[in-house]
């Protein structure tokens, strides 16, 4: 359970909650055992679809049930033209969709919904991408949502003639999410996966050109809030990882002095900003493992300085600072 | 000053579980209920009360619970599935009654449920939902089975691999985020099968350090509040990568035991709320992890009392 106060009652309260409980507890326990009668008669009629929603409406984690559910619903399909088994599905994604505003976390009306898209013979993607982006409204990390959201992208995306149309599309949605809210991590991680996939099918595109608009959105980021991690750990892939394009020694170099030059200069102004101290650690640090040349000595003053602001993560400091001799 | 842990209170709490028959939500929980049966005892285990439940009839319930393809339900009447085939094999290797099942029937529904292409793992033979969480599962159930020969390691090795993230981090299918609870099962499977190699650990374990907040908690993504069941994912995971110390164990020992009821036993997933065995496995785990209270020491890849595993031969560090 999570996020559930804990309340304590009294004797009578309790007694009285019990009683009330009591009803629904021979009701539920009818419920599921007439349920688990009809699959094992091997029942697969439309009063038998019935029976799994009751119970599927009370508790949607009972996975057994949806099992039954998808037998009931392939033995109906077998003897429906594919016109009408899409249109049983649609409502299927319907009811489904009920469930979900109540309980946008439970695995099983995903697993269910997925089940349903691949079962059908003309899914409707773009009504399913309408929907995930009203879930992610009211919800903007649900990782199921993302995760449901990317399947549907992909699909899309290989249906089309139009190559990377998607991909590009769900490039803006996430710049728009971003632009919402820079501390939205799910989506700074799906560009991470996007932009490098754009880069390889898109040869108009000019990657070194994008680089340098990425570093302008996240550099706008840091200094909206130099305290959110998510911001720096994709600055930090921005700037050492070769995913969007394979910089020479030279420009990495360059690159490496002009984000020291311009996170310097936001210590300046916040001299006990964590993570400025720790980027610029990081990045001296690595400037000196690509370059060959020595470590800059702030490195160590950094280091040094972080264990006194971040005390719980002093070892790890520690470490780093043994490892570099400073 | 830290709250007391309060052992026998817990210890109470978990026999309770059985008796709340008269309560709704033990009935809409049934679905949980041969992995709550595994929190329960290995929670008491690592509390040294091993013997607080009755052991034979676990034995014949967990039974009660396999199908004829080897693989078992949540309870008797429910479809079997990876998730509850794990937990019922954890039971039996915690009470020493592996001799109970037939090992190759088990091993053999287990390893029908991987994707010869790309070597995931689905859940069970009803819908297609392949997640990492079940390559961890699979490796843990054919190691305890010790038939883990029989499966395709290099290929789900791949698989995990190819659920790596710019973060260091692994999510639940390739292109997913990163989460604290995915990290887990993967640097633990990836212990398993011997290949931390493929770990990038700096990156990872300060991904993970920085999932403690200063209420002292640790949380499963950035942004997100703590929660005393991040304490394992989290906190297992560093000990795998041998960077348990990156973070300060006394804040978070802390922070469980301030989500403990010390009136009824039990811990919430934090201060305030509501406690459930899960979250009291989880916390107690954490603390065994972290050397407090006198516990039995855990084995942070199998989440097993360390005593259980020390012969096991698929435990790389
Ligand atoms: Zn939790």
């Amino acid at each position: 359970m999570h996020s559930v106060k804990r309340v304590r009652t009294t004797a009578e309260a309790q007694a009285a909650k019990k009683r009330k409980e009591a009803s629904k507890i021979i009701e539920y326990n009818a419920l599921v055992e007439r349920v688990g009668g009809s699959r094992k008669n091997e029942e697969y009629s439309s009063t038998a679809l019935q029976l799994t929603t009751t119970l599927l409406k009370m508790n949607p984690e009972f996975y057994t049930i949806w099992n039954y559910r998808r037998e009931i619903l392939l033995h109906i399909f077998q003897s429906l033209p594919p016109a009408e088994i899409t249109a049983r599905l649609d409502s299927e994604l319907d009811f489904l969709f009920s469930r979900l505003r109540e309980f946008p976390k439970c695995y099983w009306i995903w697993n269910h919904r997925r089940w349903c898209l691949n079962t059908s013979p003309a899914p409707d993607y773009a009504r399913e991408l309408k929907l995930v982006t009203m879930m992610l409204e009211r919800d903007a990390r649900n990782f199921h949502g993302w995760q449901y959201r990317r399947g549907i992208v992909a699909c899309l995306e290989s249906r089309d003639d139009e190559k990377m149309k998607w991909d590009r599309s769900e490039f803006e949605y996430t710049t728009a999410k971003i632009n919402n809210d820079f501390s939205n991590f799910s989506a700074w991680h799906n560009r991470t996966k996007l932009i490098p996939r754009l880069v390889k099918e898109d040869p108009e595109l000019d990657a070194r050109e994008l680089l340098k608009k990425e570093i302008y959105l996240i550099t706008q980021a840091i200094y909206t809030d130099p305290d959110d991690q998510s911001v720096w750990l994709y600055h930090r892939w921005l700037v050492t990882s070769s995913d969007i394009v394979a910089l020479s020694i030279a420009e990495r170099t360059a690159l490496l002095h002009q984000e020291i030059t311009s996170i310097s200069e936001l210590l300046a102004v916040e001299p006990d900003s964590k993570w400025c101290l720790h980027s610029l650690a990081f990045y001296k640090n690595f400037l000196a493992d690509l370059t060959g040349q020595e470590i800059d000595k702030s490195v160590g003053e950094y280091l040094e300085k972080l264990e006194t602001i971040d005390p719980m993560r002093r070892k790890r400091y520690q470490d780093w600072r043994a490892r570099i001799s400073l | 000053m830290a709250p007391k842990f309060v052992r026998d209170k817990h210890i109470q709490y978990i026999q309770s579980l059985d008796k709340k028959q008269d309560e709704l939500e033990y009935w809409l929980s049934e679905h949980l209920r041969m992995n709550g049966v595994y929190w329960g005892l290995t929670a008491l285990d690592l509390m040294g009360a091993r013997d607080a439940l009755p052991r034979d009839k676990m034995i014949e319930y967990v039974k009660s619970c396999q199908h004829a393809n080897g693989g078992f339900g949540a309870n008797p009447g429910h479809d079997e599935h990876i998730l509850y085939t794990l937990s019922a094999i954890q039971i039996l290797f915690i009470q020493g009654a592996m001799d109970e099942v037939d090992a190759d029937l088990v091993a053999k529904y287990v390893c029908s449920l991987q994707n010869p292409q790309n070597g995931a793992v689905r859940g069970d033979l009803y819908a297609d939902s392949e997640d990492t969480r079940f390559v961890y599962i699979a490796f843990q159930i054919l190691a305890l089975l010790d038939r883990l020969p029989q499966f395709d390691v290099d290929k789900a090795v791949e698989y995990i691999d190819s659920c790596k993230n710019y973060d260091g981090g692994y999510g639940m299918v390739p292109g997913a985020e990163s989460h604290a609870g995915q990290i887990f099962v993967c640097v633990a499977a990836l212990a398993i099968a011997d290949r931390l190699d493929l770990v990038d650990r700096d990156l990872l374990s300060w991904w993970l350090c920085e999932r403690q907040v200063p209420s002292g908690g640790l949380n499963g993504r950035p942004e997100k509040l703590p929660d005393v069941c991040y304490s394992w994912w989290v906190l297992s995971a560093l000990a795998v990568l041998q960077r348990l110390d990156w973070i300060d164990g006394d804040r978070l020992r802390e922070f469980i035991l301030e989500a403990q009821d010390d009136e009824l036993g039990g811990i919430a997933d934090r201060k305030g709320d509501a406690v459930d065995v899960f979250h009291t496995l989880f916390g107690i785990a954490g603390l065994s992890l972290l050397g407090y209270e006198d516990l039995e020491p855990v084995d942070p890849i199998y989440c097993l009392p360390a005593r259980v595993t020390k012969d096991l031969k698929y435990r790389r560090r």
